[in-house]
């Protein structure tokens, strides 16, 4: 940047050395010099040990400390915020009560590992890069944090009332000019609000609301927390009606065999009228079998009483005896073998029967083990959130941290200045170049 | 009284131009003006950032749990502080003996121009790479800017503080240059720039805590991640270490002038 006003050859002062004045006016031109000298030739500077004669290009540097709008922006770029801040923070902001409840969900399955050995495991786990699944935390915190929950919040308890208090200042409150009334706004707005924040070694989730009312802020974490449980259970009836629901229907479906089968067997009892075909045949093999030993002796007698006294009438006697025996035991025989109303083909049947309720009674085992295998696979999975914190009643406002937000805003806005003042001049000195 | 007052802003006035005289100066004589010039203040952290964040992102999604981008955005940017403010104190009078041939640039004004001008140039390289990662949604935002900012000063400071005795030392031996390398591959791998003090195991994060530098990196990491992560740091500690070490720099700053001929 070339300032036709200034000369290009820079006279060193007359002032006295010894003063203050004349010691920073020779300062002064001790740097001009210095500037102009670079911009002739850069390399004397690092190189060599003379320095360069005046002459050049002279660099304005006094133009921005001099022109006094420059240095009203200047001003407003370095203090406003500060002082913006100090007097939002120190005189206007609102106090806002802070609840805090802390809360985890953890699964069945992962709550085994608190012994030593298993903690041990785990930090061994964690040192080799492994990371544990956090995502049945990060669905409570995220739904607790979505807009899902934020309307379900609007239809408990009345929100939009609560960041309305009178005593609310206008920027923190809620519609104010930054977040208008629409649903997505309040979204946004509690956003601010409410804070949860996944501690990710303790695996401990913190809730913390902020409200203008001691009350409001409990209240508010109470119901945020209560919508995270009934979310929690929501997930667990899902997880058991699927993990069941196959296992229950095969169940039924062994039930309903196990019906059939017995139902066939009754009917082929009372059409046959026989409880037990097994058993009655055993008893006409019994029956025969008596018989047939009647019948044996009373040859036996036949034989002895033909020896001693052929002429006796009772031998005729005991051959009708043996005839009628061997009638029976041939009607007996019938009732067993006979082709269409034997028992022997009945017994087939029967036995047919028998065999596929047995089958039914297995397979409606086993499909009662598997039930029972669901039902604590289902208990395994099951999601708990346990509440580590209850939600607390503040007695005493700690947000906003106005200190420290003031010290927040005045350092961040120092770094902000740095950087721009980095950026002016970088760019004022490579115009100047190119200029 | 009056006058005494007059001369102290002018006096402040006239060191605020000096320090930005010898600061154009560095700027020019470093970057030129051609290409983009000053811009290599930012853009060369920059770079090195960007790599370290693709090939880290790339190897792992998350560690501990902890997002790989931000973890890395929240180590290395510091790290790049600290190597800038260290790294440009060595033989930083020794590079540009010319100019005390103008009588009223002191070292100091030398040392602390250079200074501010590497802390200005990691700040905007920090705020361009969070801001433009921040925008494409890869990181974050910041959870407490305070306690962000507060630790990148604290690391400033702390970084001045050595950097200091690293001017006066490489002016008085030449030989202490080349210990530097080995400091900074000693110091930086054991100061929590790639790994949380947390992630230790407890004789090990005892043992790390005497390193002022992890402090600084801890609370950066504090601001940038809340309490999603625990932090181990205390403010006083690398505060201790800043006073004795600013005291011992400037004194010997001082008799190192003596030894500079012209």
């Amino acid at each position: 940047m070339l300032d036709p006003n200034l000369p290009h050859v820079i006279k060193p002062p007359s002032q006295d050395l010894q003063t203050v004045r004349g010691l920073i006016a020779h300062r002064l031109w001790s740097v001009r010099q210095l500037l102009t000298g670079r911009q002739v030739q850069p390399a004397a500077f690092s190189s060599g040990h003379e320095l360069q004669p005046l002459g050049g290009v002279t660099v304005d540097l006094s133009a921005a400390h001099r022109s006094g709008g420059r240095g009203r922006v200047i001003f407003f770029l370095a203090f406003l915020p500060g002082l913006l801040s100090i007097v939002y923070f120190g005189f206007l902001a609102t106090d806002r009560y802070v609840s805090e409840a802390k809360f985890i969900v953890k699964t069945a399955s992962k709550s085994a590992d608190s012994g030593g050995l298993g903690s041990f495991l785990k930090f061994a786990g964690s040192m080799s890069g492994m990371s544990r699944s956090q995502d049945d935390n990060y669905s409570v915190q995220e739904y607790i944090k979505s807009r899902a929950a934020v309307a379900e919040l609007s239809k408990k308890i009345p929100v939009r009332e609560i960041y309305n208090r009178p005593e609310a200042d206008f920027i923190a409150h809620y519609p104010s000019i930054f977040f208008g009334k629409s649903e997505e706004r309040l979204y946004d707005y509690l956003q601010w609000m409410v804070n949860v924040s996944f501690g990710n070694t303790s695996g401990i989730a913190t809730l913390r609301v902020q409200a203008f009312r001691a009350e409001d802020a409990l209240l508010v974490t109470k119901t945020l927390l209560e919508l995270g449980e009934d979310m929690v259970n929501r997930l667990n009836e899902r997880i058991n009606a699927d993990a069941i629901r196959t296992a229950a229907e095969e169940v039924g479906r062994g039930e309903q065999r196990m019906i059939d089968a017995q139902m066939a067997l009754t009917e082929f009892r009372n059409r046959e009228l026989m409880v037990d075909a097994i058993q009655s045949s055993v008893v006409i093999t019994e029956v025969i079998a008596g018989l047939d030993a009647e019948r044996i002796s009373t040859q036996a007698q036949i034989s002895q009483l033909a020896a001693a006294a052929p002429d006796n009438p009772q031998i005729k006697l005991l051959y009708g005896k043996v005839n009628a025996l061997n009638g029976q035991i041939a009607d007996q025989r019938a009732l067993i073998a006979e082709p269409s109303t034997g028992i022997a083909k009945k017994l087939g049947e029967f036995e047919r029967l028998s065999l596929m309720r047995e089958f039914a009674k297995m397979s409606l085992a086993s499909a009662n083990t598997a039930l029972d295998n669901a039902r604590t696979e289902a208990r395994r999975q099951q999601l708990y959130l346990e509440r580590v914190v209850e939600p607390n009643l503040p007695d005493f406002p700690i947000s906003p941290q106005r200190l420290r937000m003031i010290a927040t805003i005045i350092g961040g806005n120092a770094l902000f200045l740095l950087v721009i003042w980095l950026f002016y001049m970088g760019v004022r000195e490579h115009g100047a170049g190119a200029g | 009284m009056s006058t005494q007052a007059l001369s102290f802003t002018r006096g402040l006035k006239v060191q605020i131009r000096v320090i930005y005289g010898i600061m154009v100066r560095d700027l020019m004589l470093r970057y030129g003006r051609d290409n983009l010039g000053f811009l290599w203040v930012f853009i060369e952290p920059m770079l090195l950032c960007i790599g370290v964040l693709i090939i880290y992102s790339l190897l792992r999604g998350d560690e501990h749990g902890v997002a790989v981008v931000a973890l890395t955005l929240s180590g290395y940017m510091p790290l790049t502080l600290w190597r800038h403010l260290t790294n440009n104190a060595v033989n930083l009078y020794r590079r540009s003996t010319s100019v005390l041939y103008h009588r009223f640039i002191t070292l100091y004004d030398m040392f602390f121009a250079r200074m501010i001008m590497e802390f200005a140039g990691s700040t905007c390289a920090f705020l361009v790479i969070y801001l433009t990662l921040l925008s494409f949604g890869l990181t974050e935002p910041i959870r407490d800017p305070g306690l962000l900012i507060a630790g990148w000063f604290f690391l400033g400071l702390y970084g001045v503080s050595v950097a200091i005795i690293f001017a006066a030392m490489t002016e008085y031996w030449e030989v202490a240059e080349k210990f530097m390398g080995p400091f900074q591959y000693l110091t930086v791998p054991l100061s929590g720039a790639f790994f949380l003090v947390d992630w230790l195991p407890r004789p090990a994060q005892d043992a790390i805590w005497f390193n002022p530098l992890t402090h600084c990196f801890e609370m950066i990491r504090a601001g940038y991640f809340g309490d999603e992560i625990v932090t181990h740091y205390d403010l006083w500690y690398p505060a201790i270490w800043v006073i004795p070490n600013l005291y011992i720099g400037l004194r010997w700053t001082q008799s190192a002038r003596a030894r500079i001929h012209l």
